[in-house]
């Protein structure tokens, strides 16, 4: 079964090269490659892929911005950003609005291909840094989220390790299981993230007062 | 008017008008001002005898000999502004001098021009120019002639002044007249005979009268008649009047040789000021009244501003003996008490004074509260020695009160007539001759009661000073702190309003209001003059006065709601400070009661100097928007030419000015010409192209730009007067700042690398330079941080663009040279190098960006760097950095300085511990932090000192010896230290120390 794939990024050059990696790999699918926001907007819908390469800064508008409309039309596909600089925030700011994992501009096209596959298979990477925003971001209770965007207890000693230092695999030898098994746990937590960035902004949105809502 | 109101020689002084000094100072010799004259543009111009000097309320700027401009002749008798904005100058040497363009150029005058000092400039009703000499004679100046007026003889001496219409009047040879179509127009006062009166000075009044001296006598003409006929002039003793005024209110003003200065009210009141009244000298020599009204007078001696007074300043004449002044009471029979601290208390009766201290029958030289009871009684309340009342002429002790031994500084009567005392050990009231104590240690941590209030629901409300707000309800005692809401802990003033709000003056932290059971906050920011409130006092008319240590200020109780409300915007304030009147705008707080509102709806301040009284029904303001200037624009500290500007013409339209690139810094300074109380006026300004909002209300009159980038700017500032008028157009200067040849073509790919390394240095030295130079102006580090961000952006964006293409490429092409070993390993190369650059740009992007300037980001960032490069090396890495840190500020400096450590330390571990794991830890210490950088690897051999933890000393041990001075350089840069254990296998510890940063208290834990 091929891994079907968009590539939204308004460098041209680059856009060509990771087009070329993606179409020449065995196992994948390049669906369509668009350099602007707005022909990703009216495109990506319709092409339904599994995988979408999304630069996190695209001129005019933001790829954070970007996902945050295409995740709720394309609920299933994964979105991973792509990105020259670790600027932590941004990537967290991504995830936060649905995207599952993250990659580096300098990757090789082995690192990137193994990427994308990691993603179709439900694992998404999670460096400490990103780990640490995360962590704060659940300490957090503010309004207006719903019973079940918290964290289990598993998920919570996942997190805790990750922010310590602990590569994935050193989480799975600590906890002794495997290693999918650590990214399938990251994967949830970013939805979950995702669902509370989510329901935070509709409260902002209604208006929910704090009296009249019970913190989760 | 019938006649002379007479002058009531050695009186006390008047007490309409005060006088504001200027001697000499700044390099303006003000020694002698001899003219004063107003441009069309709003400056003050002062002609001395050492230069010229331009005036905004703040600022002399002195034109002198020698300078650029040109003036060759520095001693000025006569200054003059015509029509078309010439400045023409009027030398003591007979020579003239026109300012035009912001050049001087002499203006040669021949015969039959006399010389001898120029007395007076002025233009007649066709625009002709006619100067006035000592020696005698009215001369013409037209094309470079000089000609002289037909009646006018040499060696008399000479009048002139303008009318309404503006015709030029004139005194010369003992006659006056008018000059009519050239001509000499004598002023015929009885149709019959000829006139054998000596004139000696003429000025024509607003009303078409003309006011005239004549044989020592004083008259004034109007319409054919004598509207007052002539009389002797009540400064007959000196009949050298040296010039002459009448201001927009009707006033005249008439100035002296010797004998100060007079003023005829259009009642015929004269009122007469010398140096006992202030003024800085008895000598006049020149009057002037501005735009703004305000009257401006030349002396033999410095420049005077003559001030209306709004505030009465009661001042006992020994000036307290030099001590601050504290509670005051206004005492039923028309007297008033005051309290000193050290000078004992104060009765003043009229013009009687009397002191009491221990020599009569008072206890404490320290009176810090008065409180004159409803039955007449009048409680003094010292530092510690008790309260003693006064009744029937006697002090005497009452009851508990006399003993009190703990400072009793608020003294309350509420509506039942009960007595509360506020101490700083709690709040009592006094009842039966017993103090009953109802709030102290038990319900505040600082039982320090500094104001009390009743609020109409009965409840008693008091101030503590440390321990926030009390509330007496019921017999219950309920304490508000910054945990409630309220602004801050240290309270002083209180005031219960009849609508339910209370009102509450802090020492730090500005106003508060309780309205609904919520506090609100109106501090400086809001527009309010200081944060210290020492009194708040309702006018009855929908205003609160608040005595700050800034000045008196009024604002409303109406914009104080719908600030509370939520209303965004600015108070207007109207504040009362030195040019007001106040001796002093330091208020006196802290005890109770220390201002009130006496029943003719007068309001009393306690200031240090002395009680300020304001009748709030006598307000008037100044309705006149400053006009606003830009005087100066400099490009890396010079001045920088600007198109050709006479500084008076108001076309001199925003003309863009080209800035050559590697402009850094960008100086603009300005001004407002409003001279009413030049402290208080109030600027916005915006530079379009850089920000898109109105800065903040500042008083400052310039501001530095630094690295703007190429492109076009237009600078405005707006201004208010004193009190809040804001001129809305301003002043606007137009620039482009034109790009570097490489900032054409640096977005090349090609050269991306080169342009990487340029903009790193670049980079690098902004980030270096903003720590070292501390920059004074918030305005500057914004653009700063600006231009931080900028600089992100570009090395983010396009450096980051051209990398990533170069990066991709390099391994495309590396594994494309199937076979071929060198071109495969090159371009691994080129590809490994980008990869680095990337890394190098991505510390730098970091670094540079101000969103990062905090310590959770450094935490973050090292964690993450840590984990990568310890990851690479096959070393596990461990964190403990607390999840929630304190919201200290972090400069690019200590971030980059910091990293550079944090970097050498896990080189250092990487390369010589042989470590498993590395654990790296963040921990607080004093007023900062530690960074911990703790290996499992070998040790080191030969430690400088085994086993003890220490400031390091440099290590013996090669390498490591020398990353560890590189470490404790880069700390000490930023004032830190480094320090380091380490035992023979059992690993290293590093511990990157910095100080000074933030406050302990506002540590939050994980």
């Amino acid at each position: 079964m091929t891994i079907s794939v968009c590539i939204v990024e308004d460098d041209l050059q680059t856009r060509k090269i990771l087009a070329g990696w993606i179409g020449t790999a065995p196992g994948f699918e390049l669906l369509g490659d668009w350099g602007s926001a707005e022909n990703a907007l009216a495109r990506l819908p319709e092409a339904r892929p599994d995988v979408v390469l999304m630069d996190i800064n695209l001129q005019a508008a933001s790829g954070i911005e970007l996902v945050k409309r295409l995740k709720v039309q394309l609920p299933a596909t994964q979105f991973v950003m792509v990105t020259v600089y670790q600027d932590a925030d941004h990537i967290y700011d991504a995830l936060a609005a649905g995207a599952t994992g993250y990659l580096l501009k300098e990757a090789s096209r082995e690192e990137l291909i193994a990427a994308v596959e990691d993603v179709h298979q439900g694992g998404s990477p999670m460096s400490s840094r990103i780990a640490r925003k995360v962590v704060q971001s659940f300490t957090h209770s503010p309004v207006g989220i719903p019973a079940g965007a918290g964290l289990s207890a598993r998920e919570e000693e996942v997190l805790g390790l990750l922010a310590r230092g602990y590569l994935i695999k050193e989480v799975a030898d600590q906890l002794k299981i495997s290693i999918p098994t650590v990214k399938t746990y990251v994967r949830r937590m970013y939805e979950k993230l995702h669902v509370r960035s989510r329901s935070q902004a509709v409260a902002k949105y209604a208006r929910l007062d704090e009296s009249k809502t019970n913190p989760a | 008017m019938l006649g002379w109101i007479p002058v009531r020689a050695g009186g006390p002084p008047a007490p309409d008008y005060f006088f504001e000094n200027w001697l000499s100072a700044e390099g303006a010799d003000l020694s002698a001002v001899t003219a004063i004259l107003q441009t069309h543009d709003g400056y003050l111009w002062l002609g001395t005898y050492n230069g010229l000097v331009r005036f905004d309320g703040t600022r002399f700027v002195v034109f002198n000999l020698g300078g650029a401009s040109g003036l060759r002749n520095g001693r000025i008798t006569a200054l003059f502004e015509d029509a078309r904005h010439v400045l023409w100058i009027g030398h003591e040497t007979g020579d003239l001098t026109r300012w035009e363009a912001g050049r001087f150029s002499a203006e040669p005058l021949a015969f039959p021009w006399v010389g001898g000092p120029i007395e007076s400039i002025k233009t007649d009703d066709q625009g002709e120019l006619w100067l006035g000499s000592v020696h005698g004679g009215v001369f013409r100046l037209r094309d470079g002639q000089c000609s002289l007026l037909d009646v006018a003889k040499k060696g008399w001496p000479v009048w002139m002044a303008k009318d309404g219409a503006g015709f030029l009047w004139v005194v010369s040879n003992g006659t006056v007249g008018r000059i009519k179509a050239g001509i000499f127009d004598q002023l015929q006062l009885d149709g019959k005979g000829a006139d054998t009166n000596n004139y000696e000075r003429v000025l024509p009044l607003r009303d078409g009268g003309i006011w005239l001296q004549r044989n020592g006598e004083i008259g004034i003409w109007r319409h054919g008649d004598w509207a007052l006929p002539p009389r002797p002039a009540p400064w007959r003793n000196d009949h050298t009047t040296t010039d002459l005024l009448e201001t927009a209110s009707g006033e005249l003003l008439v100035g002296t040789m010797r004998n100060g200065l007079f003023v005829v009210s259009p009642g015929g009141e004269v009122k007469h000021f010398t140096r006992s009244e202030g003024l800085s000298s008895d000598q006049i020599r020149s009057l002037v009244q501005d735009r703004e009204g305000n009257v401006w007078i030349g002396t033999g001696d410095g420049l005077n501003a003559m001030r209306r007074r709004k505030v009465q300043m009661l001042i006992a004449p020994d000036s307290w003996k030099g001590y601050k002044v504290l509670g005051f009471a206004p005492d039923r029979d028309g007297s008033v008490w005051v309290g000193t601290q050290g000078a004992g208390l104060y009765h003043c009766q009229g013009p009687d004074w009397t002191t009491y201290d221990s020599a009569n029958g008072l206890a404490s030289m320290f009176v810090w509260s008065l409180l004159e009871r409803k039955s007449g009684e009048l409680l003094v309340g010292s530092w510690n020695n008790g309260i003693v009342s006064r009744r029937d002429g006697r002090f005497a002790a009452g009851g508990e009160l006399a003993h009190l031994q703990i400072p009793a500084v608020a003294l309350y009567e509420d509506a039942q007539g009960c007595l509360w005392v506020g101490t700083q050990d709690g709040l009592a009231f006094f009842a039966d001759g017993r103090l009953n104590w109802v709030a102290g240690k038990e319900q505040f941590k600082i039982p320090d009661v500094r104001a009390i209030a009743e609020a109409t629901d009965g409840s008693i409300w008091f101030g503590l000073l440390g321990g926030g707000l009390g509330r007496l309800a019921n017999g219950k005692v309920t304490a508000f702190g910054k945990a409630d809401g309220l602004a801050s802990d240290f309270v002083q003033a209180l005031y219960a309003d009849p609508d339910g709000v209370v009102w509450v003056g802090t020492t730090d932290a500005g106003l508060c209001c309780r309205r609904a059971g919520k506090f609100v906050r109106f501090g400086v920011e809001q527009g309010i003059p200081g944060n210290s409130i020492c009194h708040i006092v309702d006018d009855g008319a929908g205003n609160l006065w608040l005595g700050t240590q800034h000045g008196i200020s009024r604002v409303s109780k109406r914009e104080l709601e719908l600030g509370a409300e939520g209303g965004k915007g600015v108070l207007n304030c109207l504040t009362y400070g030195k040019s007001e009147g106040l001796t002093s705008q330091t208020c006196s707080g802290g005890f109770q009661p220390a201002a009130c509102r006496t029943a003719d709806g007068r309001l009393w301040f306690s200031t240090v100097k002395g009680i300020a009284i304001i009748d709030p029904a006598q307000v008037t303001t100044n309705a006149v928007p400053p006009p606003v200037v830009i005087e100066e624009f400099k490009v890396a500290g010079k001045p920088f030419p600007r198109a050709s500007r006479t500084g008076t013409d108001p076309r001199d339209a925003p003309a863009a000015l080209e800035i050559p690139p590697g402009g850094e810094q960008i100086e603009i300074n300005w001004t407002a010409l409003s001279f009413a109380a030049p402290d208080r006026v109030r600027f916005k300004y915006q530079l379009e192209g850089l920000e898109t909002r109105w800065g903040e209300p500042t008083s400052q009159r310039g501001v530095q730009y630094s690295y703007l980038r190429p492109g076009n700017y237009v600078f405005r500032v707006i201004a208010c007067n004193n009190d809040g008028v804001w001129n809305e157009s301003g002043a606007a200067l137009g620039f482009a700042v034109l790009p570097h040849f490489w900032e054409t073509w640096w977005f090349d790919a090609g050269t991306a690398i080169a342009g990487a390394l340029l903009v790193g240095g670049g980079v690098w030295s902004v980030a270096r330079r903003r720590a070292q130079r501390k920059l004074q102006l918030l305005e500057r580090q914004q653009a700063v941080e600006q231009e931080r961000a900028r600089i992100a952006r570009d090395i983010h964006d396009d450096l980051g663009a051209s990398l990533t293409r170069i990066t991709m490429l390099s391994h495309t092409v590396s594994t494309e040279f199937q076979g071929d070993a060198r071109g495969a390993a090159a371009a691994g190369e080129v590809h490994r190098t980008a990869r680095e650059l990337t890394r190098a740009l991505d510390e730098i992007v970091w670094a540079v960006d101000p969103r990062h300037d905090s310590l959770d980001s450094l935490a973050n960032y090292l964690g993450g760097y840590a984990q990568d490069f310890l990851s690479a090396a096959g070393i596990a890495c461990r964190l403990d950095l607390p999840m929630r840190l304190p919201d200290w500020t972090m400069t690019a400096e200590v971030r980059h300085k910091l990293f550079l450590a944090f970097k050498e330390a896990l080189h250092n571990v990487v390369k010589h511990a042989r470590a498993r794991e590395v654990a790296v830890s963040l921990e607080f210490r004093g007023r900062g932090f530690v960074v911990k950088v703790a290996d499992d690897g070998r040790g080191f051999g030969h430690p400088p000192d085994a086993g003890s933890t220490m400031a390091a000393t440099p290590a013996k041990s090669g390498a490591a010896g020398h990353g560890l001075a590189n470490m404790r350089n880069r700390l000490a840069e930023i004032g830190g230290h480094c320090e380091w254990e380490s035992r023979p296998g059992l690993g290293t510890q590093v511990r990157l120390v910095v100080g000074g940063i933030g406050d302990p208290d506002s540590r939050v834990s994980s």
